[in-house]
Formats: structure tokens, sequence, C-alpha cells
């Protein structure tokens, strides 16, 4: 782990990014792009499986919006590693973002059963119902841990 | 609304749990009041997203915020003007928690030489 820490600290493009006036704005810009996406979708998702536009059967919005959902992560996801790569040490062991880590496992093991069960099912049952509103919590957690590392160390 | 209520209470039990840590983004962390450090400078950060100090002073070792990279390059602190051992005052405000060794400079001054790195706040 510490090898891996100063490995990535160490990097060129972590250099790069280091000393950069414009790159790192961008790639933080980037980040809020790709967790807007994602948290956004999934709350939409979220919305349909607690029965809001019933109109439109469940599997037909999760099969629209999951696309984005995933590009979303992906996007922040990247974005993340390369924010990460700048102080390695002090993201690590910043209590902050270690929950932030916790709750983001959670988060996407949650969304990979609720992808799973959404797309083959045109109303949601008690066990989405339950998902979806962990989805709610976990996604929230993540995304308010993820602000506040910038107040917190 | 039982999850609304959830997130909400999540949400504000974080908030608390960060309270007695809080740092680094503007300055609602720090005490109202001037401070001034005197030390020896035992790390220099120049990057993003902001730069910082690690000045030693009377055998503690603080922990001193700057601008972010442009900011602080503005100022004239760029690489080279400074080294670890050089003796350092910083003047700005500290944490508002007194335990905590941690400050804002607004003010850098290096054998004679001002760094201004929030010149709007210096002196006000």
């Amino acid at each position: 782990m510490e090898s891996l820490l100063v490995a990535i600290g160490s990097s060129d493009i972590a250099a790069f990014i280091r000393g950069s006036r414009w790159v790192y704005p961008l790639i933080n810009a980037t980040h809020i792009l790709g967790v807007s996406l994602a948290v956004g979708t999934i709350i939409v998702l979220d919305a349909r499986i607690f029965g809001i536009g019933r109109s439109v059967p469940l599997s037909t919005v999760a099969r629209f919006l999951i696309p984005f959902t995933v590009t979303g992560i992906l996007l922040a996801v990247a974005a993340g590693l390369l924010l990460f790569s700048v102080k390695p040490h002090d993201y690590a062991g910043n209590p902050v973002f270690q929950l932030k880590m916790a709750l983001l496992v959670l988060a996407l093991a949650n969304a990979t059963l609720l992808r799973r069960r959404s797309l083959h099912r045109a109303e949601a049952d008690r066990v989405l119902i339950i998902g979806g509103a962990a989805s709610l919590v976990l996604w929230t957690g993540v995304l308010f841990c993820g602000r506040l590392i910038a107040f917190v160390g | 609304m039982k999850t609304l209520s959830t997130t909400v209470l999540a949400v504000v039990a974080l908030a608390a749990a960060g309270g007695a840590a809080l740092a680094h983004h503007g300055w609602f962390w720090t005490d109202d009041g001037d401070f001034v450090l005197e030390g020896t400078i035992e790390e220099i950060y120049l990057g993003n997203p902001h730069a910082t100090l690690k000045v030693m002073a009377e055998g503690e070792l603080w922990h001193v915020d700057l601008a972010p990279p442009s900011r602080t390059a503005a100022a004239g602190f760029v690489e080279g003007v400074a080294a670890v051992g050089d003796e350092v005052i910083a003047l700005g405000q500290r944490s508002a928690d007194p335990d905590e060794l941690k400050m804002k400079a607004e003010r850098l001054t290096i054998d004679g030489v001002n760094y201004d790195v929030y010149p709007d706040r210096v002196g006000s």
C-alpha cells in the first residue's frame, strides 16, 4: 500500500498536474461532471423505483438511464484518480476520504444489484424499493464526503 | 420521507464529525485575530490544490496554508525564493481550534522580503 502510494505520487503525470495552472481545475471540473451525471441519473432512477412516473415502465427508464450513469462513474473515477495522485498520502490518510471510499464500494455493489433487477421489471418490488432507498442514502453520502475532503485534514 | 430524513440525519452527523478538523477552504475555520508565526521552514509545497509550508516554531511543527499555486506564484513566492532551513515570518490567522497547529497565511516574510499571497487581506 505504502509503495503504491509512493509510486502514484512520484509519477510524471502527478508531478505535471501538481504544477499545472489550468489542468488541475479542468480535471476538477471533469470530476464534478462525472459525479453529476452519475448521481443525477441515479436519483432519477431511484425516483422511478419509488413510483414517480409510472406511465413509463421501470425497465425502459433503467435501460435509458444506466448508460449515462456508467459513463458518469467512469469519468468521475478517472478524474478522481488523477486528483488523488497529486497528494496520495494526504488523501489516503484523510478520514473523510476513507469514509467516502467505503460508502462508494457499498453504493457500487448496491447499484449493480439495482441495475440487474430493474432491467427486467416493469414495476419495482419491495427489494428494489429498499435498494433504491439505500442508493439515495449511499450516493448522497459519497457526494457529501467528497465535497468535505477539501475542508478536513 | 423516511429515506429523506435518514439522509438528512447522515449528512448532519457527518458535518458534526468533520467539524473538529475543518480546514483549508475559506477562512471560516480560522480565528479572527491576526496571528504571527516565526520559525524555520521544514517543508515547502508549491503545487495544487494549494501551496503549503511546514514550519518549526519553538519546538512545534506548524502547518501553514498559502493560496492556490497561481496566486502564490503571483505573490512572487516561487521555486527558489525560499529553502528548507530558512527563517520565515508568517502573518495571517490561526485555526480557531487551540489544539490545532495550523494557520492560513496572508503574508510571508523571508529575508526581509514580503510575499503577500492574499494581498487584499493583509492589514485589513
